[in-house]
């Protein structure tokens, strides 16, 4: 450990002195890939959020094309954008964390590296921490937000064992999508402890949350992590999924389909016994007592969360194309037309929204994740050359 | 930004970073995840959760051999007695050969490439269990 402190900072500050003079050379640009996973970053966060670089590499081809697209989207929002503004500044309190990194500043940095890219002022980014209980498809929701099987997902409770990090980019934001391991009651070992512990810094880390149930309403068995959750919900914006709603119609207890997996680790030789053995030994009749349909499901959540922003009814298994999951992305992308999206749900459900609001518009959408730079290399959603 | 963040920065992303640890790569994470899936697949009960994955080398082909497009994974499964050990490998190979298959199919769709695949089975004794092993395999910190 010694050595390793005396030499890092060594390291790093030759670096930076070859970063200022190799700045063009490829080699040197920061490896970008489709997933980040931050392992040891987020199962225990005594260092909080690691500290990234603003994209200072990224290549300028695609800098100048997302630019154009950008100018024409801002001069026409700018009055919306200044309003917002003004409105974070007054809220910075609640945004303001260890490691968070400020928009001014990186103005200030990148002037000379990042004149004509994106207008990072105008840009929102942030983390979406998913949690919920173990079992509750938390995985499948965000591999159904990324259109992509990134994070693994099974039938079986507590497949996550880490915190993932999933990034999709846009030209107006950067979503972070952060999977966690799902919630239990009593840590049983040391290594389900370390997974609550990548809870508790997802909880820290979040911009937004968004807490997964399903349709029996399974609340958030710890009630530690259920307090603070509470608690931290009336200052982050909160989302709340009811998730599996495909099982409506039977009332029975069919956990095995609710959390298939999707598509290409796809594999149906699982037997059922097996399946029930972790889901129906411990709650399979108790959970039949709790709601069964939707409009209970949302009355309950309301009561657990009343300043929840918003309480959707999805089935993540169906993928991207569930209304649910589609209205879910472009609350958390700020558009476009959310409404649209909120028409297309169905009937709206009393409670879906906050008491006398009666849908989510784009602007308030667009003002969930703060406004910053991205976290992340713009081309790692793209980035697929090596897939 | 003030300098020791920007030393932390290139600290961790750093191609050249010379204290890389063995899963920061986020294909081989990846893998060791899919893996994994198939392990939960395969096995019953509560087999696949005494289970850890690490792939211990993640190598794309260099471009001008044979088979550009293989890409050849090691890894290495930990289980927790050595009664597990022979159950995780079934009888002459048949179980390991099956989580393979499932693996190998996974991340052949992923990397839309040709994946070589070897599994090792290894017995780490409860390793849920200590602090150390949880450390290792980045549970903890």
């Amino acid at each position: 450990m010694r050595t390793r402190a005396r030499i890092n900072p060594l390291i790093g500050i030759f670096f930076l002195l070859l970063s200022t003079l190799l700045q063009n050379v490829p080699a040197f640009h920061v490896e970008s890939s489709l997933v980040h996973t931050r392992i040891s970053d987020y199962t225990a966060s005594s260092r909080g959020r690691p500290r990234l670089p603003p994209p200072l590499f990224a290549s300028p081809a695609s800098e100048s094309s997302q630019n154009n697209e950008f100018k024409s989207e801002t001069t026409t929002a700018n009055d919306a954008y200044t309003e917002q503004r003004k409105l974070f500044e007054s809220l910075d309190s609640s945004f303001d964390y260890e490691g968070r990194v400020q928009s001014s500043h990186q103005g200030n940095n990148n002037t000379s590296n990042n004149k004509n890219s994106i207008d990072y002022n105008q840009f929102h980014s942030g983390y979406v921490s998913v949690i919920g209980a173990a079992n509750m498809g938390k995985s499948t929701l965000v591999n159904s937000l990324l259109e992509e099987s990134l994070c693994i997902a099974t039938r079986r409770p507590q497949t996550t064992r880490h915190a993932i990090l999933g990034i999709l980019t846009t030209n107006a934001c950067q979503l972070c999508l952060l999977d966690t391991p799902g919630i239990i009651e009593t840590p049983a070992y040391k290594l389900q402890e370390g997974m609550m512990e990548a809870v508790q810094g997802a909880l820290k880390d979040a911009d937004v949350l968004l807490v997964v149930t399903d349709i029996f309403s399974t609340p958030i068995p710890n009630d530690e992590l259920f307090a603070r959750v509470q608690k931290l919900h009336a200052f982050k914006p909160t989302i709340v999924v009811i998730n599996k709603t495909d099982l409506q119609p039977h009332k029975v207890n069919s956990n095995s389909d609710a959390t298939d997996k999707t598509s290409d680790q796809n594999s149906d030789d699982d037997d059922d016994d097996d399946n029930n053995y972790y889901t129906a030994a411990e709650d399979g009749d108790e959970r039949l007592e709790k709601t069964a349909t939707i409009p209970d499901a949302v009355s309950r959540w309301r009561q657990y969360l009343p300043d929840a922003l918003a309480i959707l009814p999805i089935s993540a298994v169906d993928g991207p194309t569930n209304p649910g999951v589609v209205l879910l992305r472009r609350i958390l992308l700020g558009g476009p037309d959310v409404a649209a999206a909120i028409r297309d749900l169905g009937r709206p459900i009393p409670g879906m929204f906050r008491p006398g609001v009666a849908f989510i518009g784009d602007d308030e959408a667009r003002a969930l994740l703060p406004l910053g730079p991205p976290l992340y290399d713009e081309d790692m959603y793209t980035d697929r050359s090596e897939r | 930004m003030s300098i020791v963040e920007v030393i932390f920065c290139f600290q961790s992303y750093n191609p050249f970073c010379l204290f890389a640890k063995p899963n920061h790569n986020p294909h081989s994470f990846l893998a060791s995840e899919m893996i994994r899936a198939a392990l939960l697949e395969t096995f019953k009960k509560e087999l696949p959760y005494c289970c850890e994955v690490q792939v211990t080398s993640f190598k794309e082909q260099p471009k001008g051999s044979l088979n550009p497009k293989l890409i050849k994974i090691e890894a290495n499964i930990f289980v927790e007695r050595d009664s597990q050990k022979v159950i995780v490998i079934g009888k002459q190979g048949s179980k390991i050969k099956e989580v393979g298959i499932l693996a190998r199919t996974s991340l052949e769709h992923f990397f839309q490439t040709k994946v070589y695949l070897a599994l090792q089975v290894k017995v780490d004794k409860d390793w849920r269990k200590k602090d150390d092993k949880l450390k290792k395999f980045g549970y903890l910190k």
